[in-house]
């Protein structure tokens, strides 16, 4: 019945990066991943990085006096310098290699949350953020007696910029917001935000970047911002990396946050002093094997191009809006497809996201239901959970063909009139 | 093409059977027993943010009368109104040893099936979701806490955020 319709929409809408690239897809040809927002699936290229340098370069950068350890710290190095320039910043040292966002987000509210914020401060963050941009801030907010604000947002999910402009003054030391929610996949308006907030305050401004460099193209050195946040495991690369750019006069104001090896310079007996930026942010052996892993994520990416990898997301955006118009009782939240990233966040009639995510899994469909870590979104929506399929480069038309058929079968099988 | 598995989903028909899904569209005991002695614990869900309690009021130590309410999936729903429906009248340890055996079922102890009053054992399909367990569980958990504690009336949970 669909096999003409598959077969155009093939046609019309093949992935972007090769599907056989990837293994676990090439592995489980009628797996339809459609959870790359909480995760992306990595290219052979990443895996054979990660085992090139265990294989070939393993040995704990910075520390020995020997051939071995010389090539691991600089292949440590090259990761960095690649990664800083695929996202736009030319001083690679700007680059703190963390975890991933939520660490990145930690170091920040501690590093220089810590320094900078005192009662009376106020601290302003959306109603959009992952747990991992509102609870740090939330809690440096109770430690230091700082006003918590929360900007609203309009009724498709976008942030209220009128709201925002109308919470900023003279006492807002930090403005920590999304680049892309990623609940819901709105995209944030930067240079507007950027405008208004310097306009305004002299605050440090943070910019969530785990849903944002994986997406569109990013160019931290114009962008405006203090601190760019981002997750290498969202963007092909290995789980356990990702970091923080900023600029050097923020950095600068920052206090090390973790002790140990590697970030100093000196330890005497009663004080120690700092090593420089950006080892004084690495305390203990850095994750270098994963760091090169997610070089060789980004190089895939900057091959592909990451104005192709918009376009073919919101073409394939644009083909399941019309795909999923035929789906009675489906409700899509957020923006329209032109201000949003590939994300579908979505309720079918009164069907819990629980029994869509089941049931769609039995199809072959992954997608994910949950309140996607951001519950005060999920409050305002009015709703404890939303069903999210979300796109990726390896994403083509037989992937939403599968999720519309799947929903097609939940609404039948839960007889869902509304 | 994907519609093979659907039409050959067996897992799937066996956990939303017409039972389960009759329950979910129409679930027995829904609200909290009117009474000031009335017992309520609340169980969450982390993984998708559903909240439920369950409320029961105790006569001696029989359970006199039993209801639920808050938010939840198909599975969620389903076992707590197939619970309203089986816990009425049972004594506290009659109630407490069948959550017990709920419990087993739904961690695949199929053997347990023959001894699941009413319409529970049609949950078995649950067991083989182990994603979905939680689901299941949450009214099961919440009876447990709302009588486990008899000699003291616990206090009104506050209202269930939705």
């Amino acid at each position: 019945m669909t096999t003409s319709l598959i077969a155009e929409g093939t046609t019309a809408h093949a992935s972007l990066a090769p599907r056989h690239d990837f293994p676990l897809l090439a592995e489980q040809p009628a797996l339809r991943y459609l959870d790359s927002a909480a995760t992306s699936q990595k290219p052979q290229v990443v895996l054979d990085a990660l085992t090139g340098f265990y294989a070939t370069a393993n040995a704990n950068p910075h520390r020995g006096a020997y051939a071995l350890s010389a090539a691991a710290t600089d292949a440590y190095h090259a990761a960095r310098a690649t990664i800083a320039r695929f996202l736009g910043a030319a001083d690679p040292e700007t680059l703190v290699f963390t975890r991933g966002t939520t660490e990145a987000m930690n170091l920040v509210a501690n590093a220089w949350g810590a320094a900078h914020v005192q009662a009376g401060d106020e601290i302003v963050v959306t109603a959009l953020e992952h747990h991992a941009n509102f609870i740090p801030w939330q809690q440096l907010a109770k430690r230091t007696g700082a006003t918590f604000r929360i900007v609203e947002l309009t009724a498709d999910q976008r942030i209220d910029l009128d709201h925002l402009a109308s919470l900023l003054s003279s006492r807002t030391r930090v403005v920590a917001i999304t680049h892309v929610s990623n609940a819901v996949g709105a995209i944030t308006p930067v240079h507007e935000v950027v405008r208004l907030v310097r306009a305004h305050t002299n605050a440090l401004l943070v910019l969530d970047g785990a849903q944002g460099a994986p997406h569109l193209p990013v160019a931290f050195d114009t962008l405006g911002v203090d601190f760019y946040a981002f997750s290498g495991h969202k963007m092909l690369g290995p789980m356990g990396i990702g970091g923080v750019i900023g600029t050097r006069a923020r950095w600068a104001e920052c206090q090390p946050w973790q002790f140990g090896g590697d970030m100093i310079e000196w330890v005497h007996d009663q004080d120690s002093t700092w090593n420089v930026l950006p080892y004084r942010f690495e305390a203990g052996t850095p994750n270098a094997a994963d760091a090169v892993g997610l070089a060789a994520g980004v190089q895939y990416l900057a091959a592909l191009d990451m104005a192709a990898v918009r376009a073919h997301e919101l073409a394939l955006l644009d083909y399941a809006h019309a795909r999923l118009a035929d789906v009675e009782g489906l409700h899509i939240f957020g923006p329209p497809p032109a201000e949003r990233s590939g994300v579908l966040s979505f309720a079918l009639a009164d069907v819990h996201p629980h029994d869509l995510a089941t049931i769609l899994d039995e199809h072959g469909v992954c997608i994910r239901a949950g309140h996607h870590c951001a519950q005060p979104l999920m409050r305002r929506l009015g709703v404890s959970a939303t069903a999210r399929a979300s796109l990726y480069v390896y994403t083509d038309a037989r992937d939403i063909d599968a999720l519309v058929d799947a929903l097609v079968h939940a609404r039948r099988i839960f007889g869902a009139t509304s | 093409m994907p519609d093979a598995r659907a039409t050959g989903t067996l897992p799937l028909a066996a956990m939303y059977q017409e039972r389960i899904l009759e329950h979910f569209r129409a679930p027995h005991g829904r609200g909290l027993p009117e009474d000031p002695a009335v017992r309520v614990a609340e169980r969450r869900n982390p993984l998708c943010g559903d909240a439920l309690r369950v409320g029961v009021v105790l006569r001696g130590d029989v359970i006199e009368a039993v209801g639920f309410d808050g938010s939840g999936c198909s599975i969620a729903t389903a076992s707590a109104s197939m619970l309203t429906g089986t816990v009425r009248g049972q004594t506290v340890a009659e109630a407490l040893r069948l959550a017990s055996s709920v419990e087993r079922f739904l961690h695949g102890d199929a053997h347990v099936a023959t001894e699941l009053p009413g319409d529970l054992p049609a949950l078995a399909g649950v067991a083989r979701h182990p994603q979905r367990v939680g689901c299941a569980r949450m009214a099961w958990q919440a009876l447990t806490e709302a009588i486990a504690d008899s000699a003291e009336p616990l206090p009104r949970a506050a209202a269930v955020a939705q």
